[in-house]
């Protein structure tokens, strides 16, 4: 078997790539009624746009610190002021696809250990596929609140930084897979530009690492084709 | 219709939520470790090791198991286990002697490697005399054979299940190197203590090894220590915030903010050696090179560690593992290669050049008959690394080529090296 | 019959089987146009075509398993299903890593509940392979074969937004692992895991629907990490994102 099963992983492959392409022929069929048809469908294209957004707020770090029990006199804080950015195609259906980054304070904690100052500063750098979707569908009508409003989620890679200062300055990075949810609303203030409030929730899993974030964001519709 | 769509960014959450279940087996039986032997004395010990035949208990430990004592010294004291190992979901008992002086009994856990099923046993060690039991007084007359009873239970609860063990055979004595890896285990394995911690190395014998396999690396200022991963992480360390490469940090920052998984410091090459040589019988110690640079302070270790062992009586054998090309350089910088046993894991020109005494090659290669013997011919001793799947491990051992094992589930190797024939 | 004929024989068999796919290609009707916005909602195809989806599958490796080295392993992912009758389809996936694959072929009964919504029952055997041929690391292959029952539930939002929600209990029967001249077989039924699926489809541009969702499973073990054997007895998580164009 030694041979053959790598033969028959690309006979399936180079069959069921043919499978694929010849599923295209056409022919005359006995009509059958299915129990339900898509009407036909407008086929023009509507616009599609390029959307940047940047924001910045506030943080708060939510799950579980370990403070090192050799630091004394030890005092932890959970705030932070974030930075995030996106840019996004919004084609002409509900579904926006984009990537977001930034930069995303988590903890830092101080404290003395043996009588020398210790502090740890923990942040992450999110790198984000996020995929967005308006809730205007869930009214159907135009002049409702809902249809300013989204819920993002999204995946990735976090860039987890830790930075030490004691006995010396270290900076340490892992990466770490992770995910993101949010919801935003969104107010036009132009032609071009928006405004929107949103709420977030970063993890980054493996590390752990995870904030709360209520950021404002300035949203710019660059270009439209 | 509403409700429904609001289940959808719920479903999302839950759904991309932490969804892992974090497995735990706590130990559920705290040892007294009382030195000395009590009522299990040399001669007791030694007649209690063999073979013995699973009647009750068997479905859940299988129908043979291996006992087999080891012990742990502490300056002059030595405290003796018993360690009962199975060939059913890698499951081991460490027991020790109860000060009971009336009768020989033995209490402590089992444990499944496999899962988390852990749970408490007690047993009674008697003699079959024409059929019937009675106590074991140390002498074993011609016809009588040694019968283990006692119970077993789940979790903390009181033991309950029968669980009896009849002698049947000696155990193999061919000589074998069972090497535990990353100092005596996984942490996945959720062993009462962290990879690479003096705290396994002080375990490793209970679990079968006659060997430890340990991971080195540098810190910032060239302290050699155990560790294995390249970075520090939540697997290996408990959550202090800090990340990024070991190497970044130095031993004083190390010692004072990480601590592994399970509460212990991260130890230094040299309290790991020292643990080895005066508080275990380990015959077996692999440095696993994992670092990048000289290994001029880690040449100088092991020689320090084996005259240590040489002067304490013991039988201790210490090698540098060449795992890679990196690591191969690092060797061949050396000024001066007398007295350094290596291990080389390449292939078996590079570990003929380097005149290595022991070749490790994959166990994913394969038995690799021809190359093995031809290495043996040469005078060489041959392991293979780093296999856990059971099946393979028989298969692997009903070879009879190979010099010794690496694995995290040394009770497994155990098993099936002690009950060959 | 020795077990090496009965093993020539069963890859003779099913070599022939997919040479035998081909037979079941083509007819779009000219009368009415095939739906290509679903593939995960539980609605049979018109009989007599085809729907396919291709796209990418992402699933993370849990740390029990890859320990300091979490990644997200994207798989090709190629679904085929071509309807029977107005009710019964016949579901395929194919998903490939190159080094290794997985072929899952199924029966899908589906029907609508009100306007809305819809379920199906179905029931997908899916057989994987993989080999390693690595210098001084890899002389390995494995394969096997597992069973897939599973019930779907979809609702069609309006504006053409269909979410479906699929549950699958995941059940091993075989399993085969060689390295160099050594191997072992377990063929022993049993179940392995199972895994909810959430997915959202819709147009994403013009005319074109994309398949965008997550699936959790929990598994004792996972075809894609063969290689890596697994020899914990714990249900481990596997999150996967599962992202597709439907053709």
């Amino acid at each position: 078997m030694n041979v053959r099963l790598p033969i028959i992983n690309w006979l399936v492959v180079l069959l069921l790539l043919s499978l694929s392409a010849s599923a295209q022929q056409v022919r005359r069929a006995r009509r059958i009624v299915p129990d339900s048809i898509d009407t036909k469908k407008d086929t023009r294209r509507g616009p599609y746009t390029i959307v940047a957004s940047a924001g910045s707020g506030l943080s708060y770090y939510s799950t579980h610190v370990l403070i090192p029990d050799a630091l004394e006199q030890s005092h932890l804080s959970r705030f932070g002021v974030p930075a995030s950015f996106r840019l996004m195609w919004h084609p002409d259906h509900r579904l926006r696809i984009g990537l977001e980054s930034g930069w995303v304070p988590m903890y830092s904690y101080r404290g003395q250990i043996t009588g020398e100052p210790a502090r740890v500063n923990i942040s992450v750098i999110p790198v984000l596929v996020v995929f967005s979707m308006p809730l205007a569908w869930l009214s159907g009508t135009e002049r409702s609140v809902a249809r300013r409003m989204a819920v993002t989620v999204g995946s990735g890679y976090y860039l987890n930084q830790s930075r030490l200062r004691y006995a010396g300055d270290v900076i340490g990075s892992k990466n770490s897979l992770g995910w993101m949810a949010a919801g935003s609303y969104t107010h036009p203030i132009g032609r071009r530009f928006r405004v929107a409030g949103e709420l977030k929730w970063y993890d980054a899993v493996s590390a752990e690492n995870a904030a709360f974030t209520a950021e404002v964001q300035l949203v710019w519709r660059a270009f439209s084709w | 219709m509403k409700r429904y769509c609001y289940l959808v960014p719920i479903l999302f959450v839950i759904a991309f939520g932490g969804c892992r279940k974090d497995y735990e087996a706590p130990l559920p039986y705290t040892f007294i470790n009382s030195s000395g032997s009590g009522r299990f004395s040399p001669a007791v010990r030694q007649a209690l090791e063999g073979v013995y035949v699973v009647s009750d208990g068997s479905t859940q430990f299988g129908s043979e198991v291996v006992l087999k004592w080891s012990y742990l010294l502490e300056g002059t004291d030595s405290t003796h286990y018993l360690s009962v190992f199975t060939g059913l979901d890698a499951a081991y008992f460490n027991l020790e002697g109860s000060a009971q002086t009336d009768s020989l009994v033995l209490n402590g856990y089992w444990r499944k490697l496999v899962n988390a099923d852990i749970g408490l046993a007690r047993l009674v060690v008697q003699a079959k005399h024409n059929g019937r039991l009675q106590a074991f007084s140390g002498n074993l007359p011609a016809g009588d054979t040694l019968v283990i009873k006692g119970l077993y239970g789940a979790g903390k609860n009181t033991p309950s299940l029968p669980l009896t063990l009849q002698y049947r055979r000696p155990l193999n004595k061919k000589p074998f190197n069972i090497m535990a890896h990353r100092s005596g285990g996984r942490t996945a394995d959720l062993l009462p203590a962290s990879e690479n911690s003096v705290a396994i190395i002080k375990l490793a014998s209970r679990l079968g090894a006659t060997g430890v396999e340990m991971d080195v690396r540098y810190t910032k200022d060239g302290v050699p220590v155990l560790y294995h991963d390249n970075t520090l992480n939540l697997r290996l360390i408990e959550k202090s915030g800090l990340t990024g490469s070991l190497e970044s940090y130095t031993y004083k920052q190390l010692s004072a903010l990480v601590r592994l998984i399970n509460g212990e410091q991260i130890p230094t090459l040299e309290e790991a050696l020292e643990a080895v040589v005066y508080n275990t019988g380990l015959k077996f110690v692999w440095l696993d090179t994992k670092y990048v640079g000289p290994m001029d302070p880690i040449q100088a270790i092991q020689q320090k560690y084996l005259q240590k062992a040489r002067q304490a009586g013991r039988d201790l054998n210490i090698v540098i593992g060449l795992p890679t090309t990196d690591a191969l350089d690092s060797y061949k910088a050396l000024k001066n290669k007398a007295n350094t046993p290596i291990l080389c894991e390449l292939d078996t020109a590079i570990t003929r050049n380097l005149n290595a005494g022991i070749w490790a090659p994959r166990w994913t290669l394969g038995p690799q008959t021809d190359e093995v013997l031809a290495m043996k011919a040469q005078g060489r001793t041959v392991y293979v690394w780093t296999l856990d799947e059971p099946t393979f491990i028989e298969e692997f051992i009903n070879q009879n080529k190979f010099d010794g094992i690496l694995s995290n589930y040394s009770p497994v190797v155990a098993f099936y090296h002690y009950t060959e024939q | 019959m020795t077990t090496f004929q009965h093993k020539r024989i069963r890859d003779y068999l099913f070599v022939v089987f997919l040479l035998g796919i081909p037979c079941f290609t083509t007819a779009q009707s000219v009368e009415s146009k095939p739906r290509k916005s679903e593939i995960y909602f539980p609605q049979a195809p018109l009989p007599r075509t085809w729907r396919n989806s291709l796209g990418l599958v992402f699933t993370t490796t849990p740390p029990e398993l890859t320990e300091e080295i979490r990644v997200s392993v994207p798989a090709i992912d190629l679904n085929f299903q071509r309807g029977l009758t107005k009710r019964l389809f016949f579901a395929g996936r194919f998903q490939t890593q190159f080094v290794q694959n997985n072929l899952s072929l199924g029966l899908r009964w589906a029907r609508p509940i009100t306007d809305r919504l819809a379920v199906s029952a179905g029931y997908d055997v899916s057989g994987w392979g993989g080999a390693l041929k690595i210098k001084d690391v890899f002389s390995s292959q494995a394969y096997g074969l597992e069973s897939m029952p599973n019930v779907s539930v979809g609702y069609h939002l309006k504006s053409d937004l269909r979410l479906t929600v699929k549950s699958e209990v995941i059940l091993d029967h075989y399993y085969r692992s060689e390295v160099g001249t050594l191997a072992i077989v377990r063929d022993r039924s049993q179940v392995n895991g199972f895994a909810l699926t959430v997915v959202l489809e819709q147009p994403l541009y013009n005319q074109r629907y994309v398949s965008a969702g997550f699936r959790a499973a929990y598994s004792n073990f996972n075809w894609q990490l063969w290689s890596l054997y697994d020899t914990f007895d714990r249900n481990l998580f596997y999150p996967q994102l599962i992202f597709a164009f439907i053709l």
